[in-house]
């Protein structure tokens, strides 16, 4: 009994781990520009091509194709904020939402026309598939590294935006970002880092999803990034330790609904987490983190 | 230094000051006078490129009514804003420290706070404290601190003095008074007309949007009933 409970509380710590991942890249810019980023998913998608490209380019080293992927992918998102967010920064955020959603379609539709619309295996992750057996618990390395390395980029995080000035600054602007620029701070510099960082996230959960799954294709990152936003939501959108709590909030009860759940309601899995959600949600409205808003009230 | 020629401020369409003038030499402290709604903060914002504006603005011989807000603040210009604005999630160090954003001789600026803590020994035993968690007054000196911490040619002090208790209003006009005293030019805009007509060496006062009367304290007080109903300051 004791071996499934640990079985089944590392597969909640992997699950969430990569919800974790993703949702605190969403959170990260939201906390600055007050966007909801669904292109994301795409971000990460970018991430999953790059380590299908650098396989074939014959870069069998997984360290290539690691450092690959996240560089592409921080790549990417600069590159997102550059040419469709920075002109409809000062928009409202209604404007902000729809243009994400039509960087995501567009990326998609491209990702189709110019690549496939199959998925396309990609294979060369092959240390992140050893069996690992602890006793009676068989665990894959993949959840090993996933949790760790969720849990090292938090931490990295953090000291970034503890100890250094940009990530001082970023916390700033996260509360009132107008007061950051007014403090000389380059408005560009700082939402550029933010939407960095959440590359950066997003390469690293693209090779963990793509460990998990073996192929990739163009709506890879949509349905992890759904459920992230779910994540940001329930821990409080705008709170990185919110998305953080929200992602393995959320592993968890998936993970335990599959437990709990008879096996004739498996497929009924997401409708009992969202119920949860739901419930949770009428207690804390503002989600289980929110963060504070104190703005002031002229310039 | 600062000479603001022809100014208007827009909201949209809707025009909230109407090509007002000014000047505030080196080492002086002027003040902006005026009721709610009078268009000071407006002004302030318009120095800072944060609203739109027409006119010129020319900031140590250079005009800076075209470049970004940033670049307004590495020129030297500095905001002690309305309603303090801390960054409440930042403990009072870490506010102290982002306010040094643009210095290169951090070294120096690092010591600074340190000199800071010693003129505030209040905000010492609370360096490591969130910001947020400070009194109004706290805050007030942490914003002026702050401020000050990009070592700026200008102080621009919007409302020092708003929503404090009496003896902390004291307190704060007795802290712009050091500076003053220390050379720093200020540009003081207040509801307080007392108390900042005082301290300053030249005064505008604003009224919807436009200079209705200037000069040193006692030219101000000349003006008798106007100034009574618009300041609340006795002859």
């Amino acid at each position: 009994m004791i071996d499934y409970v640990v079985q089944q509380t590392l597969n909640a710590l992997s699950f969430g781990a990569e919800y974790a991942l993703i949702a605190l890249g969403l959170a990260i810019v939201f906390s600055i520009m007050g966007l909801v980023n669904f292109a994301h998913g795409e971000v990460i998608a970018i991430g999953g091509y790059s380590m299908m490209v650098m396989a074939a380019i014959a870069f069998k080293n997984p360290i290539i194709i690691i450092v690959g992927a996240i560089f592409a992918a921080v790549i990417m998102a600069i590159f997102l904020e550059r040419i469709a967010f920075r002109p409809v920064r000062y928009a409202d955020a209604t404007t902000g939402l729809l243009t994400a959603f039509g960087v995501s379609l567009i990326l998609q539709n491209l990702f189709l026309l110019l690549v496939s619309p199959r998925p396309i295996a990609v294979t060369s992750m092959y240390f992140l598939d050893w069996p690992i057996k602890l006793g009676t618990i068989r665990i894959s390395s993949l959840q090993i590294f996933e949790t760790l390395a969720t849990l090292l980029a938090i931490l990295l995080l953090v000291l970034f935006l503890k100890r250094s000035f940009l990530g001082i600054a970023m916390r700033a602007a996260s509360l009132d970002f107008e007061m950051v620029r007014l403090m000389g701070i380059r408005a560009n510099r700082v939402i550029a880092t933010a939407f960095a960082i959440s590359g950066l996230l997003a390469g690293i959960a693209a090779i963990f999803i793509i460990a998990r799954r073996g192929a990739v294709d163009p709506t890879l990152g949509f349905n992890p990034v759904l459920k992230a936003f779910v994540a940001c939501v329930v821990g409080g959108f705008g709170s990185l330790p919110g998305a953080v709590l929200g992602g393995f909030l959320l592993g968890a009860l998936e993970v335990g609904m599959l437990v709990i759940l008879p096996q004739s309601y498996g497929g009924m899995k997401d409708a009992f987490v969202f119920a949860v959600i739901a419930i949770i949600l009428v207690w804390r409205p503002e989600g289980i983190l929110s963060p504070q808003k104190e703005k002031g009230d002229k310039i | 230094m600062l000479f603001v020629n022809n100014l208007s401020v827009f909201y949209g369409k809707i025009k909230v000051v109407h090509n007002i003038n000014f000047t505030i030499e080196e080492g002086s402290c002027v003040s902006l006078l005026g009721p709610n709604g009078a268009g000071k903060t407006s002004t302030i914002s318009s120095i800072l490129g944060t609203v739109n504006s027409t006119g010129t603005i020319n900031f140590c011989n250079e005009d800076i009514s075209k470049i970004q807000t940033e670049e307004r603040i590495k020129l030297g210009i500095s905001i002690a804003p309305e309603g303090r604005r801390v960054f409440s999630n930042l403990s009072v160090y870490e506010n102290l420290y982002i306010g040094s954003a643009i210095r290169k001789d951090r070294e120096k600026a690092d010591r600074e706070i340190e000199e800071w803590f010693n003129v505030f020994p209040i905000l010492h035993e609370r360096k490591d404290q969130s910001a947020g968690t400070l009194s109004g007054g706290e805050q007030q000196m942490l914003t002026i601190a702050r401020a000050l911490m990009g070592n700026p040619k200008i102080l621009l002090l919007d409302e020092p003095s708003l929503g404090l208790a009496p003896m902390i209003t004291k307190k704060v006009f007795e802290l712009i008074e050091k500076l003053k005293a220390k050379g720093i030019t200020i540009l003081l805009v207040e509801q307080n007309a007392t108390e900042a007509l005082k301290l300053a060496d030249y005064s505008y006062i604003l009224n919807s949007g436009k200079i209705i009367a200037h000069g040193d304290r006692n030219e101000i007080l000349k003006k008798g009933d106007l100034m009574s109903s618009l300041t609340g300051v006795e002859n």
